[in-house]
């Protein structure tokens, strides 16, 4: 098993959840960002998978936007931080879904 | 007709009362986008390598854009340009002034001041008459106590003032001018400049309308575009400039420490949202803006009580918090409120006391330099007694008010090693270990290490401008392509500062900058591409660096701190990065035009239509 921390920066998902840090545990064949989504939709429910794929939002994976790592499929290592960061501002036009949902 | 202009210059000789009013001229407006542009062809040809900055000859221009103080956008800008004390290079800082409006209602699209006053002064515009004043009994004034001061002494409410605090007086070299609306033309020094002339404060007021050649089409794309940003900026309204911080912290760009760490467990309190759930109690919108990123705030009780006035954005949360190992938000806005008072640049300030905290620490500097302070990391208190004792030029203050590089040369001992600032100006607050463009932005900047004259990280931010080629998101920690975005970015930057309009609401808002060119010829008539407008950009950027390039700037000079070149970063997200400026530099030089040397080639020159600019280079 791994251990990681799931890091909440979007404000009104803190307020639902209550913590800005949940640990998960993965084992290893789940050590994913997407198997670590699925943990996530487990305890919190399906209303979390929004905040993942809110258009804007990124998914940061020890700062690191995952986009530049293989998307949902990077790997996690034990220690590893996972952020939701929500979009600041701006932006261009339209909507940026970069990966589409297909864990469910 | 042409719109948006007002269509005279003013010039004030302080040394003799001289007063004498120009037309505008308008080919060299169309071709550098107004004032902005012109005023860097007015330091070339009026500013030689022999007039320093204290100089009486040195000009303090200010300088309003097309579309300042129209009904376009948040178009509230005005530029502050002179040859700054803190860099020795071309200095120009941006503000929110409503001065600049009332001075373009007034009738004049810029002021260029040289000279020095023998006793202090300040300057009336009131329509069609100036004045140079006596500002005797003002001199020493704090700075908004000054802007009412002058108010009362004009009789004048409605008139919009800007003016420079203690600090500018007594020549600090981080020292600011502060509008009456709180804004601050920070970087740079120019509030020294203002001191060297004795000149304490620029006031006017003006009935006349700023004409618009299509206001139909003009409103229509005003609604528009207000529409767009509001929705796309309410995070700014909600909670200022400072709502990226703890996000900032955790992708790795919060400066801590003077750059030496990478995690800064305290981010969470000093972020925008602790400060709206705590001191905040309003927000403040400039002239036609409809996000009001700015703060104010009340503090009535704890040690940093009473306290009431304009709050402190993300720079300078960064600069005298994570920066100084503070996390105390309070002691912020106390600082934030001094530095407006004494006119100060935060960003610089913040800095300059995270440096002195280093040599401090590393045993550089003892109790015997600092009078008795020990500038331990993160005492809010010393932070705000080093502010109090820059703004006073007073103590080891006197040191730090030089600002970071002049303050290592005097204290020598390899102090230098941690002065983080390029060509003097202190480096902003974004991270260039993990954004590598704003590594070779802040080497490249026309007046020192900015943010502003670039925002090249946008891009590897998710926010992306196709229309100028920047179409897809880019990776921070690559190098790869960068060269690209911060030329492109940097010429875009001049092109919105030119105009007169917010590069936040333009850049963050989604404003498509098509859409910007569209404003540019409702105002002023003139059909405009935003072609035209990316070309007019790179010109002024080109004239700039021709006036450092006279000053003396080289390649050598373009370049970090060797912290960043040569320390890779030890924790967080930016763990185990240096900036590999060399080859980003390579790659820049080619695609600006520059030769090896960091000289414009005078192909580029010609190509852009400045063969006069020629003759600077030889």
């Amino acid at each position: 098993m791994i251990r990681v921390n799931l890091v909440i920066l979007d404000e009104n998902l803190r307020k639902i959840i209550g913590n800005k840090e949940i640990a998960f545990e993965l084992s290893e064949d789940e050590a994913t960002i997407e198997g670590l989504i699925m943990e996530a939709v487990k305890r919190y429910g399906c209303t979390i998978l929004e905040t993942f794929f809110k258009p804007g939002n990124s998914i940061l994976l020890n700062g690191q936007n995952i986009e530049f790592l293989g998307g949902i499929k990077a790997k996690l290592s034990d220690g590893d931080r996972v952020a939701i960061m929500p979009l600041i501002a701006g932006g261009s036009k339209g909507k940026e879904l970069y990966f589409t949902i297909s864990i469910l | 007709m042409v719109g948006g202009y007002a269509g005279k210059v003013l010039r004030v000789n302080l040394s003799n009362g001289e007063i004498s009013v120009k037309d505008l001229d308008l080919s060299l407006a169309r071709s550098l986008i107004g004032c902005l542009g012109i005023a860097s062809k007015i330091m070339l040809d009026e500013v030689d390598p022999g007039v320093e900055p204290f100089n009486a000859d040195n000009k303090l221009i200010l300088a309003t854009g097309p579309l300042t103080g129209s009904m376009a956008p948040a178009a509230n800008k005005s530029a502050v340009i002179s040859r700054s004390p803190l860099t020795n290079i071309w200095g120009e800082s941006i503000f929110s002034a409503n001065c600049g409006i009332e001075l373009k209602r007034a009738g004049y699209d810029m002021i260029i001041i040289d000279g020095r006053a023998n006793k202090p002064v300040y300057l009336w515009i009131n329509d069609g008459t100036v004045e140079v004043r006596d500002a005797s009994s003002i001199w020493g004034m704090d700075t908004f106590t000054a802007c009412e001061a002058i108010k009362r002494d004009l009789g004048e409410r409605d008139a919009a003032v800007a003016c420079i605090g203690p600090a500018g007086e007594r020549l600090v070299r981080l020292a600011a001018i502060i509008s009456d609306n709180g804004r601050a033309a920070g970087r740079c020094g120019l509030g020294a400049v203002m001191g060297s002339k004795k000149l304490k404060a620029i006031a006017a007021k003006g009935s006349r309308r700023i004409e618009v050649a299509d206001p139909e089409m003009l409103n229509n794309l005003s609604r528009e575009i207000v529409e767009t940003v509001k929705d796309k900026m309410k995070a700014f309204t909600e909670y200022g400039t400072s709502r990226g911080v703890v996000a900032f912290e955790e992708m790795g760009n919060l400066p801590i420490k003077n750059w030496t760490r990478g995690r800064f467990p305290g981010a969470e309190k000093i972020s925008g949202v602790r400060m709206a759930e705590t001191i905040l109690v309003g927000r403040k919108a400039c002239f036609a803006c409809p996000v009001a990123c700015g703060r104010y705030v009340k503090i009535s009780s704890g040690p940093y009580a009473p306290l009431e006035g304009y709050g402190p954005e993300y720079e300078t949360i960064a600069a005298l918090g994570s920066l100084c190992m503070n996390d105390n938000l309070e002691a912020i806005a106390k600082a934030n409120d001094l530095c407006n008072r004494f006119g100060l640049d935060t960003i610089s300030v913040g800095a300059t006391i995270a440096f002195a905290m280093e040599c401090y620490e590393r045993g550089i500097i003892n109790k015997d330099d600092t009078g008795g302070i020990e500038l331990t990391w993160g005492d809010p208190d010393v932070i705000i007694k080093m502010v109090e004792l820059i703004g006073l030029r007073e103590g080891f203050g006197a040191i730090l008010s030089e600002g970071s590089m002049r303050a290592a040369e005097m204290i020598g001992k390899g102090a230098d090693r941690y002065a983080m600032h390029v060509k003097g100006l202190e480096i902003p607050m974004h991270n260039p270990y993990r954004f590598k463009e704003m590594g070779l932005q802040y080497a490249t900047s026309e007046r020192g290490a900015c943010h502003l004259r670039g925002l090249s990280m946008l891009p590897a931010r998710g926010i992306l401008i196709p229309e100028i080629g920047l179409d897809k998101k880019l990776d921070g920690f690559t190098i790869d392509g960068k060269a690209h975005v911060v030329k492109i970015m940097q010429d875009a930057c001049r092109v919105v500062d030119a105009l007169g309009i917010c590069k936040f609401i333009v850049f963050f808002g989604g404003i498509p900058l098509s859409d910007i060119a569209k404003l540019y010829t409702a105002v002023t008539g003139w059909e405009t591409t935003l072609e035209d407008l990316m070309k007019a950009g790179e010109r002024i950027w080109m004239l700039q660096r021709t006036f450092n390039v006279r000053m003396g700037v080289r390649r050598k000079d373009d370049t970090l701190p060797k912290r960043f070149l040569e320390e890779p970063m030890v924790e967080g997200a930016a763990k185990g990065q240096i900036v590999e400026l060399e080859p980003m530099l390579r790659e820049y030089y080619v695609e600006r035009g520059l030769d090896d040397e960091g000289k414009p080639r005078k192909e580029k020159l010609v190509e852009l239509n400045l063969d006069f600019a020629i003759k600077y280079l030889e």
